[in-house]
């Protein structure tokens, strides 16, 4: 890279990180935005083509130029610099190396930062001391697992605590049961984070048992399902946590992220709730937000411009955090944006005025009798028994 | 129609079930004897009157429901009206069941048990009848989005082929009542499966031993344009009838085209095929309705496609990539968007092909020839049709599906010594 990108990517970074800890408003999100756009689209060369090939001039106006697709995160080209400038690799879960994400990052610093300033006011806004137990592996078994990351990272800020799953992927089901045990008789009340996929397999392998854990307790649950286990329907797998563990439905709370991003997006309900407003919470289940860097739109499929709120579209996001990959990402979501109403606003951490509802993934449904990619490369279709 | 049960020419009966089974069997059956009271004669004039029938309906409702356009619809059926001549159907049955030879007999199934999880409306509606005309009564179960236009279907053929239509009886029930599933696939003495993989595997699940399984799995085609002659407005024309034909979701419309060229040669002809001879096509069949989850899905592979493609969008959105090399053949997201690849010549083709092995299944050219040597290597990945540009969507009569055929997979021999 250039000197002259050295030096703006370094002042952008900076710039950030100041936004980051002392907060960004609409106006310098703007500002900020348009620059980090700008040099994207002129210093990382595959950005700057594909901006050309889609006919939008990477010197022109910032809010013109495009949304990188997700699908882009399979390149190892996407990353500006030399690779032996990386710091850390994520993947993102597949079967294959062809099918799998990377994301490359020089630094940690957004990341770490962005993990940080988001999870703290979204989820532990209440100030809690909470027993971490987590349903993944460590960070030294999964180094490539942005998940993991996030999740090394929060407890090492947070008073530690404890990974539950070895490398071979095997749930230590009872230290759990005897964490949940233990905490059922010291009142101290518990954290438990993980993948979906994770607490459906804890549900599924209890065979009855339940808990009521203390006052406080409270849960984050994550990702899609992956093949990994039996899929459950969102309400049902909270319905199911909190029958199970006698959590309060509200300290429930749905993380939204990827491998392909550095921020986090959370469901505004759990803020709600810790600040003493379950009635506003109620109505935000379901309803994500994320923090003043990483703010999402809803795009129309064919034109990729905005759809008016309410409508269903493909789920766009500006994760500035993204200052070495693409801080414009279209996703495979499908997604609906929603108003946030002025009461709610003014008690989440940052100034909100819309919330993202999720609609399903995109995907073609088998109309006709020709093979779909996925199928070709794994062997198996997608489409159901009919 | 939310009931379990089947529709026969008697009218609905519910639940299929176990008691359902027997009132279907029993249907067959009957269908069966008067199938073969029939003069083969007698059944050819039936099918070209249900042709001529097809040919002549509305599909609107039923196109809405599968997702394309009426007028591609209407297309299909036409085509379906031009295949079903008796000449036609004479050699077809002479081709898949020779009668002819001294020492072996064709002995076809009693009852036939169709499923049609996901395929092009037309080409399901010929492998119901095909049987139906060689004598075999047929147990249909179609997918939910296909359900329309079966119901309309048995409509047409109550009222153009009388005589055929008690033969034809349409199950339905969800796709979770494994019950009736199970009690459908033992219906027949042979099962056609025609879906995806997974379909294919759970139906062979409930097959028996002693019953006959015929799966027709999803398959890929491409397109090749060679440089003798150079590609003119003809030939391009008739690809963008092969890419318009069932907005690209058919196993033999073409994913890629390959070209013999450069670079700038992909570019132009993408250019030309978005400009000039896409357009009168797309007005005339337009694309079906896409919901938000595949406009989405349409949406990310052309973007992804622009990290090294540039795009020519025609007037109706049909959308053509333009590649700087070659890259192995793969579907593509379907809804009328087609890459462009420049190869060498044909040899550089053939790997590009192989790789899609081993669900290859059709190559349509123009501008050169495949030598034996080429087709042997391309049959390995699968391939079992070559056509010209402009006929990949239309196959004839005497083509065999996937290979295998219609009625010849479903034979039992008889041996006379």
């Amino acid at each position: 890279m250039a000197a002259r990108w050295a030096a703006e990517r370094a002042r952008l970074e900076q710039a950030l990180l100041a936004g980051m800890t002392r907060g960004l408003a609409p106006e310098a999100w703007r500002a900020l935005t348009a620059q980090i756009m700008t040099y994207q689209a002129q210093a990382h060369p595959l950005y700057g083509r594909y901006c050309r090939h889609g006919g939008v001039e990477p010197g022109g106006d910032p809010w013109g130029l495009p949304p990188l697709p997700v699908e882009a995160f399979k390149r190892a080209d996407l990353f500006p610099h030399d690779a032996s400038e990386a710091v850390a690799t994520f993947f993102s879960s597949g079967t294959t190396a062809e099918q799998r994400s990377r994301h490359v990052f020089k630094t940690l610093a957004l990341m770490d930062t962005a993990i940080l300033a988001t999870f703290a006011p979204m989820v532990l806004g209440d100030g809690a001391e909470l027993s971490w137990w987590v349903l993944t592996p460590s960070d030294a078994d999964a180094p490539h697992s942005s998940l993991v990351h996030m999740f090394a990272h929060l407890m090492r800020h947070h008073g530690g605590g404890h990974f539950l799953v070895d490398a071979a992927g095997n749930l230590d089901a009872p230290r759990l049961t005897a964490a949940l045990d233990a905490a059922e008789a010291s009142g101290r009340p518990v954290f438990l984070l993980g993948p979906s996929f994770a607490f459906v397999h804890f549900l599924d392998g209890l065979g009855g048992r339940r808990w009521r854990l203390p006052a406080g307790s409270r849960l984050l649950e994550t990702g899609g399902y992956k093949g990994l286990s039996r899929q459950v329907p969102r309400p049902d797998l909270h319905a199911a946590l909190v029958a199970t563990l006698g959590l309060e439905a509200a300290l429930i709370v749905a993380e939204y992220g990827m491998s392909e991003l550095s921020s986090q997006l959370y469901e505004a309900s759990m803020a709600l709730a810790l600040a003493g407003h379950g009635d506003l919470a109620l109505a935000l289940r379901d309803r994500f937000v994320g923090p003043p860097w990483c703010r999402f739109a809803v795009l129309d499929p064919d034109s990729l411009t905005e759809l008016p709120w309410g409508e269903e579209g493909q789920i766009a996001l500006r994760d500035l955090a993204n200052l070495d990959s693409a801080a414009y990402v279209l996703t495979g979501d499908l997604g609906r944006c929603h108003p946030v109403p002025p009461e709610a606003a003014a008690h989440l951490p940052w100034p909100v005025d819309a919330c993202l509802q999720l609609c399903g993934r995109a995907g073609a449904v088998a109309k006709g009798c020709s093979i779909a990619l996925d199928a070709m490369l794994s062997g198996a279709e997608r489409s159901l028994w009919m | 129609m939310d009931v379990t049960g089947f529709f026969s020419g008697a009218g609905w009966h519910a639940p299929l079930g176990e008691a359902g089974l027997a009132q279907a069997v029993q249907a067959m059956y009957q269908a069966r004897l008067a199938l073969a009271a029939m003069d083969i004669e007698a059944r050819l004039a039936a099918m070209t009157q249900l042709a001529a029938g097809l040919g002549a309906s509305d599909w609107a409702a039923g196109a809405e429901a599968c997702g394309c356009s009426a007028a591609t619809l209407a297309f299909g059926f036409g085509e379906l009206e031009r295949c079903w001549q008796p000449d036609a159907m004479r050699r077809f049955l002479a081709t898949e069941l020779p009668q002819e030879h001294p020492h072996w007999r064709p002995l076809l199934p009693q009852r036939l048990a169709m499923v049609l999880a996901a395929t092009v409306p037309p080409a399901g509606i010929q492998a119901t009848m095909l049987p139906v005309m060689a004598g075999v009564p047929v147990l249909v179960r179609a997918a939910a989005r296909l359900q329309p236009l079966m119901r309309a279907f048995l409509e047409v053929l109550a009222r153009c082929a009388p005589a055929l239509a008690p033969a034809v009886i349409l199950a339905h029930f969800p796709s979770s009542d494994l019950d009736s599933a199970a009690a459908m696939a033992a219906a027949g003495d042979a099962i056609v499966v025609h879906g995806s993989a997974r379909a294919v595997a759970q139906w062979q699940r409930l097959a028996r031993p002693h019953q006959i399984f015929v799966p027709y799995g999803h398959r890929i085609s491409a397109a090749y344009l060679g440089a003798d002659p150079e590609p003119t407005p003809a030939i391009l024309s008739d690809l963008a009838l092969d890419l318009c034909l069932w907005d690209q979701y058919g196993c033999l419309s073409p994913q890629a085209l390959y070209l013999q060229g450069d670079a700038k040669d992909a570019a132009e002809v993408a250019r030309q095929l978005a400009h000039h001879a896409l357009p009168p096509l797309e007005a005339r069949f337009p694309l079906g309705p896409l919901d938000a989850a595949a406009r989405a899905h349409r949406r990310s592979y052309i973007q992804n496609a622009l990290l090294d493609a540039h795009a020519f969008t025609a007037p109706g959105g049909a959308t053509i990539l333009a590649y700087p090399s070659a890259q192995p053949l793969t579907p593509s997201c379907g809804a009328r968007v087609l890459p462009v690849y420049p190869v060498a010549d044909l040899d550089d083709l053939i790997p590009h092909l192989s790789a899609a092995a081993p669900h290859l299944q059709c190559l349509g050219m123009a501008g050169a020839t495949l030598t034996p040597q080429r087709l042997a290597t391309l049959t390995l990945a699968g391939l079992n049709r070559v056509c010209p540009l402009g006929h990949m969507q239309r196959p004839p009569l005497s083509w065999r599906h996937d290979g295998i055929g219609t009625l010849a997979p479903l034979v039992r021999w008889v041996s006379l010594a």
